[in-house]
């Protein structure tokens, strides 16, 4: 896994929007000129709220995948700790203590981001909803530091349609997820602790269900930071267990940051299943009001090769016009090299890492928003089947994408067309059309998503149907007291986002709030 | 006048020339897994026609001279049979769920009903109006089904889905009017089975792959299916095919290691063999030659006919289109498995 320096000496953070509880890095990212950035409140149901920038959704899991791009392609950063797991490379947002997150911001232009980080203020929520869910967090603000706990858990046995219209039942889909945090904030010096333990069922899909396979998983993160100087570690303990067998992976990264006067250097060594690779980022960046230029590169050792490739990214804006461009590689991950051969699949050491450049034109103003973007990978990578499942350096893949927005006091909306193809032919699960609104009067909103259709294989024929999905809710808030309701998927219907796997019908989250 | 009328005769004959006879379709299906569709190659016009959608996870075909049926593991989705028409490109009828979970694999008709294997329920399934009728319990893992002699032959290869591992296999034999099960234990690994001249069951043995850690090598056994007696074998030494066809005295298997082997019938002994290359997967036989396809989930994936015992087509496929079962038809043909081809269609 790459780690992406982002610290970037001299710029200016955004007091208003960032929280005082971050690792000392980055912040300018979100105002660098020519960049499209969007916020985003994670909130108890991220599905609900990643949706409309890309999300695969399935038996549980919620991995990011933005641009038309696989979740690898987005770094997930956690109070700007890359939490991407060392082993696959991906973030499941439904393992993270998502009710410990305050808000994010998701970076669109060149390599996908989401920046994630801690509320910075007391708080207690309460939730609970539709299929068992119930679930709480809490934030104590002492001084220096801020501790914080949460709480969740669902049974998820959902009814679903399946392709033939005849009705079934989600099983072994139940989760359960504790979480705790705490930070700490004193001058120069820094920390930041994360802990989470998630235990669920692993339904499989609906085509294959595999009723007794379980799933355990522990991440831990640390991080210290003093001046420009971080370092931080990531653990993530994986157990699958199922009616014959049992397997346990274990997968960590330590590294460290350290950036001045526009000059940072990030190093990372991710190690699991018994290998290690290193990687070191060194960068260069220059940053003015309407343009910012960043250059470096990235030497990525793997198991078996030496690799070096240039890294850069350029913005610019002059009053309504901005314009970017990129270039960047992504490494296989330890699964996709080393992933041993079980009989079903196997992993393969022999794969090149992804080479991606691309660019992006955009319109902006106030209330409306336009862009065209252009991103290209090399070597892209997927898992395909054969004798055994095993991942493969496919051509290039072109993910173009155009787009519009418009906003005014109470509507917003959103349409993009995101045709990714490799060799002419379309990706699996992947959209080519996109569209989102949103109505807020007051305390009520409504809010609608569609996807468009999807094929189930890459180059492949069959097609899921596009869906349409309508969620609502109400909320009030009074001092420090607030209360929402929300009704996700109104229409109750239950379409396979990704082949085998339906995701719940009309559900309802209630959640109180107290600051 | 009399010239204008001889004019309007030599039109007249000229305009009523003959229409030429219409030729009966000659076509080739081609299950394309990766695609999750059936292509179809007209060889006769050497043209490949843009592939139709199948369902999830398609994995064979098999024919009764009047539909195509079409296997749908569900893996992706919802395992099915697909009926379609065997026309160009071959037209939906009907589509069957099957239980999930079940994963669908072979199957064959026999008297109006589908047999179709659960290779993850160890259950032979009984199709019948388009809906699921009934099932019969049978080894473990069933793949390759045949319907020959009024009775339903499963392969069922032992392997075990929770370990991955292979076990002893089985050949099960299922009389529909009785509903009498018998069966007979195998090696490691049976898959498929097809039938010779002499209505003598030849069950092809994979093996689990010695090239891959494994200890046994590819067969073909001989079955008597009056008593499910072994009769005869020849043993393929250095190879794991994984699909068989007959054709007269010849016995044809392939795996995908990529050797196609030809065995003599009347002595079971291996007599040629053919390298085509790493990635071959389907194979089926008819009067014309040999059909065989190269998978491959990345890149060019290939239709070949072998005439003789060397290639004499080749037709691209697509790249990372999966291509694996294959099913010639020639309409017109009685056969329920391999339709014979009218002489005037030898090419």
């Amino acid at each position: 896994m790459f780690l992406i320096a982002c610290a970037i000496a001299g710029a200016s953070p955004d007091e208003d929007s960032l929280p005082v509880y971050q690792v000392q890095e980055v912040i300018a990212t979100a105002s660098l000129p020519g960049i499209r950035a969007e916020s985003l409140m994670v909130g108890t149901e991220p599905s609900a709220t990643l949706r409309q920038f890309g999300l695969y959704d399935y038996g549980g899991m919620m991995t990011p995948g933005l641009s038309g791009l696989p979740s690898r392609h987005t770094r997930v950063l956690l109070a700007g700790v890359p939490v991407n797991s060392p082993a696959s490379g991906t973030v499941d947002l439904s393992l993270l203590p998502m009710p410990l997150m305050g808000r994010g911001i998701l970076m669109l232009s060149g390599s996908p981001e989401i920046r994630l980080w801690l509320p910075d203020t007391s708080e207690a929520r309460l939730f609970a909803g539709s299929f068992g869910l119930f679930g709480g967090a809490g934030f104590l603000r002492m001084g220096p530091a801020l501790w914080g706990l949460s709480y969740r858990r669902a049974d998820n046995c959902y009814p679903y349609a399946d392709e033939f219209g005849r009705e079934a039942r989600r099983r072994n889909s139940d989760e359960k997820q504790i979480g705790a945090t705490g930070a700490f904030l004193s001058g120069n010096l820094s920390a930041s602790l994360l802990a989470s333990a998630t235990e669920r069922g692993s339904p499989g899909p609906i085509g294959s269900p595999t009723p007794s396979a379980r799933l355990s998983d522990t991440i831990a993160l640390i991080s210290l930071s003093y001046g420009e100087l971080c370092v931080f570690g990531l653990r993530d303990a994986i157990a699958y267990s199922d009616e014959v067998r049992v397997s346990r992976t274990t997968a960590a990264n330590i590294g460290m940051r350290f950036s001045k006067l526009g000059l940072s250097i990030e190093l990372a060594r991710p190690s699991a299943l018994g290998v290690v690779t290193y990687s070191a980022r060194p960068k260069v960046a220059l940053i003015r009001e309407r343009w910012f230029c960043q250059l470096g590169g990235v030497l990525w050792k793997g198991p078996e090769t030496l690799n070096a490739f240039p890294v850069g990214e350029a913005g610019l804006r002059i009053s309504w016009f901005r314009a970017a461009g990129f270039c960047d590689a992504v490494a296989p991950a330890i699964n996709d090299l080393a992933w041993p051969d079980d009989g079903f699949a196997k992993g393969n050491p022999l794969l090149r890492p992804e080479k991606m450049w691309g660019g992006e034109l955009g319109l902006e103003s106030d209330n409306l928003r336009a862009w065209a973007s252009l991103k290209l990978v090399d070597d892209y990578i997927a898992w395909v089947p054969g004798d055994r499942w095993s991942p493969v350096n496919l051509d290039r893949v072109m993910a173009p994408e155009a787009g519009f927005s418009a906003r005014e006091a109470f509507f917003e909306a959103t349409v993009s067309w995101n045709p990714v193809r490799w060799s002419a032919r379309r990706l699996a699960h992947v959209p080519d059309w996109k569209a989102h609104a949103r109505l807020s009067w007051r305390n009520l909103w409504l809010c609608l998503n569609y996807l468009g259709p999807r094929v189930t294989t890459p180059g492949g024929v069959r097609e899921l149907q596009g869906f349409l999905l309508a969620d609502a809710g109400a909320s009030l808030t009074r001092e420090r007291f607030g209360i929402s309701l929300s009704f996700l998927n109104l229409s109750d219907q239950t379409p396979q986002q990704i082949a085998g796997y339906p995701i719940p019908g009309r559900r309802f989250v209630l959640e109180i709030t107290w600051r | 006048m009399r010239r204008i009328k001889y004019m309007s005769a030599v039109l007249l004959a000229l305009s009523c020339h003959r229409e030429p006879e219409a030729q009966p379709q000659y076509s080739v299906y081609i299950v394309e897994d990766m695609a999750e569709a059936i292509a179809v190659y007209l060889p006769n016009e050497d043209s490949l026609v843009d592939p139709v959608p199948a369902g999830a996870t398609p994995n064979i075909l098999f024919s009764d001279g009047t539909y195509l049926y079409l296997v749908n593991s569900g893996f992706s989705g919802t395992p099915s049979v697909m009926i379609y028409r065997p026309t160009v490109p071959p037209e939906l009828v009907a589509t069957i769920p099957m239980p999930p979970g079940s994963n669908p694999y072979g199957g064959a008709m026999l008297d109006g009903k589908i047999y179709i294997s659960g290779f993850a329920s160890d259950m032979l399934y009984i199709l019948e109006n388009n809906s699921l009728v009934d099932s019969v319990r049978v080894g473990k893992a069933p793949e390759g089904v045949l319907a020959f002699g009024g009775r339903i032959y499963v392969v069922c290869t032992g392997y075990d889905l929770g370990s991955y591992t292979y076990g002893p296999g089985a050949l099960y034999e299922y009389d529909p009017a009785t509903g009498a099960v018998d069966s007979v234990a195998l090696d490691v690994n049976p898959q498929f089975c097809a039938v010779d001249g002499q209505g003598r069951l030849h069950v092809l043995i994979t093996g689990d792959y010695p090239d891959y850690g494994g200890s046994v090598w590819g067969k073909v056994v001989v079955i008597d299916p009056g008593n499910l007696n072994p009769i005869d074998s020849v043993l393929f030494t250095g190879h794991s095919p994984g699909a068989i066809t007959i054709l007269g005295d010849w016995g044809y298997v392939i795996g995908y290691d990529g050797t196609l082997l030809a065995y003599g019938i009347p002595s079971m002994t291996l007599l040629d063999s053919l390298p085509m290359g790493p990635g071959m997967m389907g194979l089926a036989g008819e009067p014309n030659g040999l059909w065989l396809t190269r998978w491959s989930n990345a890149d060019e994936n290939w239709l070949y006919l072998v005439q003789g015992l060397s290639v004499s087509e080749s037709v691209e496929l697509g790249q990372g289109v999966g291509a694996r079962a294959l099913l010639p038809w020639i309409e017109g043909a009685s056969s329920c498995f391999v339709p014979s081809a009218a002489p005037h269609l030898r090419r």
